[in-house]
C-alpha cells in the first residue's frame, strides 16, 4: 500500500510560490508605478513614449510599444521550475515523502499557480484596458477572447514550469561528462547557430511554405486553437519526461 | 513494526558499497550501526530512506515494500550528514514545516530542546555552524516522534558538553516515547552504554548482528600488576593488551571466571565494545571472530 501524502507537500509549495509571487508583484508594481509617474508627468514632446521605449520591460508590436509584465513572470516561473524541483525533492524526502508525491505536488502547484496568475493578469488587463502602454498577459492573440487568453496564459506558465523542471532533472541525472558536453553544445547553439538561423526559423513558421516542416510549424502556431493545443502538448511531454526522470532520481548531495 | 532489509546490494562504479546485506530493525530498540569509514553504513541508511536505490534486494516495513512509499517513509526520520533544507529557510520555519509533515511532531518539545542547546531560531539553517546544524537536526529528530529514528553520525561537530547533553536527551526521549533508534557512528565508546543491539559492517557486509550483551558475554578484561597478570595469562587466549607504567590491562576471550578464580591483585572487568570492534576490524578472521563464531 502506497498512500500518497500530497497535502503537506502542496501546502509547502503553494506557500512558497504565493510569497515569491507577491514579492515579484510588489517589485513589478513599483516599476510600473515609477514609469507611469514619469509618463503622466512628462509634458514635453514624445517624452512619455521615449520612457516606454527605454523601459527595461519594453516590447514592440507593429507600430506601438508597451510595457508587458507577463513575460517577466513567465521567466520567473521557468526559473522556479529549474530551482524548485531539486530543492523540493530533497526537502520532501527528508520529511518522509517519496518521489511520486513530489512529482504530483509539483504538477498540481504549477497548474494552480499558472491558472491563478493567468486569471489575475486577465483581470488586470481588463482594469488597465485603457492604458495601452501597459499589458499583463504574456500572450495576446486576437480572436481568443478573455477565456481563451486565460487558458493559453495558464498553459504557457504550466509549460514554462515543466520545461524548467525537465532541464533541471536532465542535468541532475546526467553524468559529469555528459553534463559538460551537453552544456557546451547548448552554449554553442545559442551563441552561434540561433542568431544565424532565427530569421530563417521565423520565415519557416510564418510563411506559407509548402515545405513539410514549415507547413507543420505554420499549422501548429498560426491558429489560436492550435497554439493552445501545441502548448498543452509540449507541457504534457515535459511532464511525462519529468516523471520518467524523477522516479529513479537518487538524492545524495 | 519491523524494517526488513533482505539481500540488499549497491555498487558505486568499482566500489561494492553493500554486498547482500540482510538485517532487521525491530520495534523499540536502540541499534548501533558500527563500521569504519566507507564500510557502507550511510549507504544502508540512505537506501532504507529511499534517498538512493539498491541494485537488488528487498526492503519491507511490516511486509510492505517501502521503496519510495510515503506511508513507510513517514514512519522514519533520518538525521543525515547532508543538509536537505532550502538555503533561505530559517530554523523556526523548519520546525513549523516538520510539524506539517510529521503528524506526531511535538513542537513544544522542539522549542524546549532548542532552548536547552541555545539554538538560534531566527537564523537561516545554512548560516548555522557545523555543530549547530547538527543540533538543529537533533531537535527535529527527537521531536518528530517517528517510530524509527535513523541517526547517521548524530554528534558531528558537537563539543563534549553538547554530546553529553544529546546522549542524555536521547535516553530521556526514548524512555518517554519508546521507538526504534539506529545510531551509525565512529564514536563507539560514546554509544557503547546506550546501544542494545550491534550491527557491525565491514566492506559492505554485515559481519556481526547480535545483542551487545551476547557479543561481549564471552570475553572479559583483567587489570593489575604486569608480572602477576602475565603469569595468569599463560595458556589463555589473549585478544589484546596494553601497559601503563607497571599496570597492564588485557582482554581475554572465554567465559567470565568467578571472582575466586582470579588471583588477588587483579581486577576483572567487562570487555569493552570499542576494543572488541577494533580487534574485529583489524582482522576479520582473528581470534575474536573465530572464538565468537564457535560459540
Amino acid at each position: 500500500m502506497n498512500t500518497l501524502k500530497l497535502m503537506p507537500a502542496l501546502r509547502y509549495q503553494l506557500d512558497y510560490m504565493v510569497r515569491a509571487l507577491l514579492i515579484a508583484f510588489a517589485v513589478m508594481a513599483a516599476i510600473v508605478i515609477f514609469i507611469s509617474l514619469f509618463i503622466t508627468t512628462a509634458t514635453f514632446g514624445d517624452a512619455g513614449q521615449v520612457i516606454i521605449d527605454i523601459a527595461p520591460i519594453n516590447f514592440h508590436f507593429e507600430t506601438s510599444s508597451f510595457i508587458n509584465v507577463g513575460p517577466i513572470f513567465t521567466i520567473m516561473i521557468f526559473i522556479t521550475g529549474i530551482v524548485g524541483i531539486r530543492e523540493d525533492l530533497r526537502f520532501f524526502l527528508q520529511h518522509g515523502l517519496g518521489r511520486k508525491s513530489t512529482y504530483l505536488s509539483t504538477l498540481l502547484t504549477s497548474l494552480l499557480c499558472g491558472a491563478t496568475l493567468a486569471l489575475v493578469f486577465e483581470l488586470l488587463d481588463l482594469v488597465f484596458v485603457n492604458a495601452l502602454w501597459l499589458r499583463f498577459s504574456a500572450v495576446n492573440i486576437s480572436g481568443l477572447g478573455y477565456v481563451g487568453g486565460w487558458l493559453l496564459q495558464t498553459l504557457v506558465f504550466f509549460f514554462a514550469w515543466q520545461l524548467g523542471a525537465l532541464i533541471s532533472l536532465l542535468y541532475y541525472r546526467m553524468s559529469t561528462m555528459v553534463k559538460v558536453i551537453f552544456s557546451v553544445a547548448i552554449i554553442a547553439t545559442v551563441v552561434f547557430a540561433v542568431p544565424r538561423l532565427i530569421g530563417d526559423i521565423i520565415d519557416l513558421v510564418f510563411s506559407n511554405s509548402s515545405d513539410m516542416i514549415g507547413g507543420t510549424l505554420s499549422t501548429l502556431f498560426t491558429n489560436p486553437l492550435n497554439i493552445i493545443c501545441t502548448i498543452l502538448a509540449l507541457g504534457i511531454i515535459c511532464t511525462l519526461g519529468n516523471f520518467m526522470l524523477i522516479r529513479r532520481a537518487p538524492v545524495v548531495d | 513494526m519491523t524494517i526488513q532489509v533482505k539481500d540488499i546490494s549497491k555498487r558505486f562504479c568499482s566500489t561494492q558499497a553493500l554486498d547482500n546485506v540482510s538485517v532487521a530493525f525491530g520495534e523499540n530498540k536502540i541499534y548501533g550501526l558500527l563500521g569504519n569509514n566507507g564500510a557502507g553504513k550511510s549507504t544502508l541508511l540512505n537506501i532504507i530512506t529511499s534517498r538512493i536505490f539498491a541494485d537488488n534486494g528487498t526492503l519491507n516495513l511490516d511486509g510492505v515494500n517501502m521503496v519510495d512509499n510515503d506511508h513507510a517513509l513517514n514512519q522514519i526520520y533520518m538525521l543525515g550528514e547532508k543538509n536537505y533544507y532550502p538555503e533561505s529557510m530559517r530554523v523556526k520555519d523548519a520546525l513549523k514545516w516538520a510539524q506539517a509533515f510529521y503528524p506526531y511532531f511535538d513542537h513544544e518539545l522542539a522549542l524546549e530542546i532548542a532552548q536547552r542547546f541555545n539554538l538560534p531560531l531566527k537564523k537561516k539553517i545554512t548560516a548555522l555552524s557545523t555543530g549547530y546544524t547538527t543540533i538543529f537536526k537533533i531537535v527535529i529528530a527527537l521531536s518528530s516522534n517517528a517510530p524509527f529514528l535513523l541517526l547517521d553520525e548524530p554528534v558531528l561537530g558537537l563539543d563534549a558538553q553538547h554530546r553529553d547533553m544529546f546522549y542524555k536527551l536521547l535516553i530521556e526521549c526514548y524512555t518517554k516515547n519508546p521507538c526504534t533508534i539506529v545510531i551509525s557512528t565512529h564514536l563507539i565508546a560514546e554509544v557503547a552504554g546506550i546501544i542494545e543491539h550491534c550491527m557491525i559492517i565491514k566492506d559492505g557486509r554485515v559481519i556481526k548482528d547480535a545483542p551487545c550483551e551476547a557479543l561481549l558475554h564471552n570475553g572479559y578484561t583483567l587489570t593489575g600488576p604486569a608480572a602477576l597478570l602475565d603469569e595468569y595469562l599463560l595458556g589463555k587466549q589473549v585478544l589484546s593488551h596494553s601497559s601503563l607504567g607497571g599496570l597492564k590491562t588485557a582482554s581475554i576471550s572465554g567465559a567470565i571466571p568467578n571472582a575466586e578464580e582470579i588471583p588477588p591483585g587483579l581486577e576483572i572487568g567487562k570487555m569493552n565494545l570499542q576494543e572488541y570492534f577494533i580487534q574485529l576490524m583489524s582482522d576479520e578472521n582473528n581470534s575474536v571472530a573465530r572464538f565468537m563464531e564457535d560459540q
